[in-house]
């Protein structure tokens, strides 16, 4: 059985700089993947190329058997490190636009979303913290009864209390049907909640596996790992 | 196609309404203030004078800024943060900019309804009831306003209602080929230079470029072209119709081959 | 919950429901938590969760009966047999670091006696 994602030496450039070189990797169902790498390293390049952003150079992106386009999108739920959303929406302005646009949207599981996040629904996003505007956007992504989630720095600029809710927010919407994909610096807050891990350094992969098979073979945390493997590199 | 239809006319809804009421409190104002056709005279004061100047600004205005709106849109799509929803949304592009259009062809009619009004209210509330309508110098027999309202409104739709049926669309088309100019310039530069923001400099040359060239064609195309009457220029309304089209084509193409975030 | 580092998540995850079951807090017959339950409890992946379970299941420390969950087996034997693991466990290390730290067995049996009653008894 084929995976629900396919990444075959996909490259990518900006001008002369190399994002992504010859990235190779697949996913299965049912597994959390955490993304690790130093600014630049080729995270956000890389789910770029997933959600149809972007296109890469070269090689081919397959997720759940079709190529990146209008049918993966429609599966695909993106949560880039930016604010993507207009800033004279209000709340429920961005549900109506994630409902319209999205058919497997949940809009009751959005406005619950909202409340366990503790967040107002007619609030302008204009009037919103960095870290609210967070939790909305996460609340949206999630909504979605999505395959692929992909998650750039969610955790990044809120605070611990709204982490934790975060962190729930993503084991809740876990499914066996479908994947996500998570970003991050923060490792050690959150390496127990990845089923694999994925170093990337400069637009290559330097390590990929099962968390707890690395661990093992380690003998040490995936936070402790990452700083060894990039302790020369950064 | 219609969900994007609804997210844009949201999305302009409530500036429409603040211009459509911005153009009325203008020319409201033009009315009161008794000018009419004396907006710029000498003997104006300067109240008047200032009004003049808004009245101006804002017929001219509003329209411009409508039909380079479609700048707005690209801008959305391809460079501000906006382009991570509006790329990952599973419509094609041509769905998404085909509707933006729709909607801006919407607000045009509503600001052309709302400063037509208001042109047959200036004119018919003229002293003198001199009023030009293209070559006929026209001295109205109506009395008062309401008659010369009247008067104004069966000159249009009555009695030459065979003008008036045709321009409506020719006017159209023509802001559809402007607005398409504009997009696809744009979408041309942002395919070229993938990851920089437009420079002003070089977007308004191209623009320039464009309609040069359009003008141009059409010089060649109609050479000693007599225009005598209305429906004679549904040839070169059908060409820029033509024209337009094949710039909305071009623009799709680029934005599925080439434009990314 | 903290881990520690170089063991195994779902190991650890073991160990903490069947450190519940000799604090009684899940009694034989006691259905467990369902691995999304525990998932969200302990924000860890529910792969890793099920990997767990799968373990006690094998160790015959949980059964599951069809159509109903998962639950704490009702062997008298299995709950001796993890209190030892643990008090063997724990004593083990106590006494090795004490005798790392240089005392002696008299000194560590004499510590031991008078510590247990400033304590305070159960």
């Amino acid at each position: 059985m084929s995976a629900l994602l396919d990444i075959t030496n996909v490259t990518k450039n900006y001008g002369l700089k190399t994002a992504l070189n010859n990235v190779t990797f697949s996913l299965e169902k049912g597994r959390i993947l955490g993304l690790m790498g130093p600014n630049g390293s080729g995270k956000t390049t890389l789910l770029k190329v997933l959600s149809g952003v972007q296109h890469p150079a070269s090689g081919e992106v397959i997720i759940d058997g079709k190529h990146v386009g209008v049918e993966t999108k429609a599966m695909v739920s993106f949560l880039p490190d930016v604010n993507p959303l207009f800033s004279w929406m209000k709340a429920e302005d961005a549900i109506d636009f994630y409902k319209d646009f999205f058919a497997d949207f949940d809009k009751v599981k959005c406005y619950e979303l909202l409340d366990f996040m503790k967040l107002n629904r007619t609030q302008k996003v204009r009037s919103m913290s960095k870290g609210m505007i967070e939790k909305l956007n996460l609340s949206l992504v999630f909504s979605r009864k999505a395959r692929l989630f992909l998650l750039d720095e969610p955790l990044g600029g809120v605070d611990p209390v709204a982490r934790e809710r975060i962190v729930s927010t993503i084991i809740k919407t876990y499914s066996e049907d479908s994947s996500i994909i998570i970003s991050t610096h923060l490792v050690h807050d959150v390496e127990t909640i990845f089923d694999d891990v994925c170093m990337i350094n400069e637009g290559e992969i330097i390590l990929q596996g099962s968390a707890e098979d690395l661990r093992s073979e380690h003998a040490m945390s995936i936070d402790q790992l990452y700083i060894k493997m990039f302790a020369d590199k950064i | 196609m219609k969900a994007v239809i609804r997210q844009q006319w949201k999305a302009r809804y409530k500036t429409a309404l603040m211009l459509c009421g911005i153009i009325s409190l203008v020319s409201l104002s033009v009315v009161l203030s008794g000018q009419g056709s004396r907006l710029f005279s000498s003997n104006s004061s300067l109240f008047q004078y200032w009004l003049s100047i808004a009245f101006a600004a804002v017929y001219f205005g509003v329209p411009v800024y409508t039909l380079t709106s479609v700048i707005t849109t690209i801008k959305n799509m391809v460079f501000k943060d906006t382009k991570y929803l509006m790329l990952t949304v599973p419509k094609k592009s041509w769905k998404l900019i085909g509707g933006r259009l729709l909607v801006i062809m919407g607000e045009l009619i509503a600001y052309a309804v709302v400063m037509l009004f208001w042109l047959s209210i200036l004119f018919a509330s003229e002293s003198g009831g001199m009023v030009s309508f293209e070559n006929q110098v026209y001295t109205s027999a109506a009395v008062g306003f309401f008659g010369r309202l009247g008067e104004i409104y069966s000159i249009v739709f009555v009695k030459h209602i065979v003008e008036t049926i045709q321009i409506i669309p020719m006017a159209l088309i023509g802001a559809v080929f402007i607005m398409m100019v504009f997009s696809f310039s744009l979408t041309l530069f942002a395919s070229i230079f993938r990851h920089k923001q437009f420079p002003r400099v070089l977007s308004i040359i191209l623009v320039y470029i464009m309609f040069d060239l359009t003008v141009r064609l059409m010089a060649l195309i109609f050479n000693g072209y007599e225009v005598d009457a209305v429906s004679s220029m549904w040839p070169p309304a059908a060409i820029i119709a033509l024209l337009a089209c094949g710039l909305f084509a071009g623009t799709c193409i680029l934005f599925e081959k080439r434009i990314e975030g | 919950m903290e881990f520690e580092d170089n063991v195994p998540i779902y190991l650890q995850i073991v160990v903490l429901i069947k450190k519940r079951i000799i604090q009684g807090l899940l009694k034989p017959g006691d259905k467990i938590p369902s691995v999304r339950e525990l998932a969200e409890e302990v924000k860890v992946n529910p792969n890793t969760i099920s990997r767990a379970y799968q373990e006690l299941e094998r160790d015959k420390i949980t059964e599951t009966k069809r159509g109903m969950g998962t639950f704490i087996s009702g062997d008298e034997n299995m709950m001796e047999a993890i209190r030892s693991e643990f008090s063997a466990s724990m004593v083990t290390r106590f006494i090795r670091d004490m005798r790392e730290t240089g005392f002696s067995d008299e000194e560590i049996l004499k510590l031991l006696a008078s510590a247990i009653n400033t304590e305070g008894g159960k």
